[in-house]
């Protein structure tokens, strides 16, 4: 099943990068595909992260900054991280505020390239 | 996923070896020593991190395997957000935040020179434990931000090389429980509170043990020391209230799925992503506003304005 392969990158991405708690996978418009969340409400991190990133895109815009490369929320407690996937999807990831936030945009990386893969992969073939 | 259990295995995990006699760390510490260095020691490892020295005395570390002493005063409740942001902003930006700290009373000198050592001996313990490449050098320029919370007037090398050397040693034999930076304990949450004081922080970290943390996650949303919660994590795999090699440790509790509730049927478009069907929002059921609806004053409150109630027919 692709889901359980979007879940795998999720766990992955967690395992392997030193703070990352919480990671979800959703369309742009806000609704859940997938979620390795642990205290999160899933579908509501989904629709605020699409909201967080539509901000973004439209903020860099209006200011002439380009293309968005992700949204960065910073808080006492930790980070939320969202990356765009394609054109139609979005990462977010929570991580504690000891996260190595250039290790991360490194390190998710591939996994945005996956997701993009995966989400691009099961649309065409159905 | 892959490689998970990899420290499950055994006493002798193929990873990278938490041996004292092989940490880089130690002797690139004592050369900055002699040489009575200024500036960074950059680790690089997994995930590696930074140790900043002035006149050869280690006066701060920071890396992403273990609490700083930020997290260890706030996640711990030492000290409050409010506290925190008043002594912060107040002392910061002149490099006073510790001497704000104290002077406001926020928390007594001798606690907050104990959590800022501590925090060093932590974040070195914890970069050798994950595993160390390399070391290099990086000489101290003018415009360096210094670390906010630095250890006055800082640890001679040698005594963090010896402590650290002491605790990888400690961290060798917690293996044989299968106790590691990779491990992901699992314990049955403790249905009653402790009913000792000294009990208090075992049951926290039985709490936090759900299966999911490292060690270093549970010490920095408990705000203590990794080297702390190890040790405790490695007594209770010994005693049984922890299991730490839990078959898909990195499971439970398991992820979630979107339920399809949106496909609503339409198997020809069943792709993997959910798609918002127009109408199916619930804001569009709020009635739209009538004039009788609207509130009497205008909405747009902020800007300096005429307050006087708008007349009858005069709003917009």
């Amino acid at each position: 099943m692709s889901h359980e392969a979007v879940l795998a990158e999720l766990r992955a991405l967690r395992e392997r990068t030193t703070g990352v708690l919480e990671t979800a996978v959703a369309s742009v418009d806000g609704l859940l595909v997938s979620a390795d969340t642990e205290g999160a409400r899933p579908e509501v991190l989904a629709a605020l992260s699409a909201a967080a990133l539509g901000l973004g895109k439209r903020t860099g815009h209006e200011v002439g900054m380009g293309e968005l490369r992700e949204v960065v929320i910073r808080c006492r407690g930790g980070y939320i991280v969202v990356y765009a996937v394609g054109q139609e999807a979005l990462l977010v990831v929570l991580a504690d505020e000891g996260l190595d936030v250039a290790r991360l945009h490194i390190e998710s990386r591939p996994t945005v390239e996956r997701l993009g893969a995966l989400l691009a992969g099961e649309r065409i073939s159905i | 996923m892959n490689g998970q259990n990899l420290d499950s295995s055994g006493p002798t995990p193929t990873g990278p070896a938490p041996t004292a006699g092989a940490d880089p760390i130690g002797p690139a510490l004592l050369r900055c020593g002699q040489e009575r260095f200024s500036g960074l020691l950059r680790v690089e490892g997994s995930p590696g991190g930074t140790i900043c020295l002035r006149q050869g005395l280690v006066i701060a570390a920071t890396t992403a395997a273990s609490p700083g002493p930020e997290s260890l005063l706030l996640r711990s409740g030492r000290v409050s957000e409010a506290d925190w942001t008043t002594a912060y902003a107040a002392g910061a930006p002149s490099g006073r935040l510790a001497a704000e700290l104290v002077e406001r009373g926020i928390i007594g000198i001798a606690g907050l020179e104990t959590v800022c050592l501590t925090a060093v001996f932590d974040a070195v313990f914890a970069m050798a434990l994950c595993g160390v490449e390399a070391c290099e050098t990086e000489p101290a320029r003018p415009d360096d931000l210094l670390p906010s919370l630095p250890v006055t007037p800082g640890i001679p090398p040698e005594r963090l090389a010896r402590e650290t050397a002491r605790r990888l040693a400690a961290a060798t034999a917690w293996l044989d429980l299968g106790v590691s930076t990779r491990t992901r304990p699992l314990a049955v949450p403790p249905s009653t509170p402790p009913l000792l004081q000294a009990e208090e922080s075992r049951h926290a970290v039985l709490l936090k043990a759900n299966g999911r943390r490292t060690p270093r996650d549970i010490a920095f949303s408990l705000g203590r020391g990794v080297f702390a919660i190890m040790s405790e994590i490695a007594r209770m795999a010994g005693e049984g209230l922890l299991e730490v090699d839990a078959p898909g440790s990195a499971g439970p509790p398991a992820g979630r799925r979107a339920t399809r509730q949106d496909a609503s049927g339409d198997s020809s478009k069943a792709a993997s992503l959910p798609q918002r069907h127009r109408g199916t929002n619930k804001v569009s059921e709020v009635p739209p506003a009538t004039a009788a609806s609207r509130p009497s004053l205008p909405r747009r409150l902020l800007g300096i304005r005429n307050v006087q109630e708008p007349m009858a027919g005069e709003e917009d």
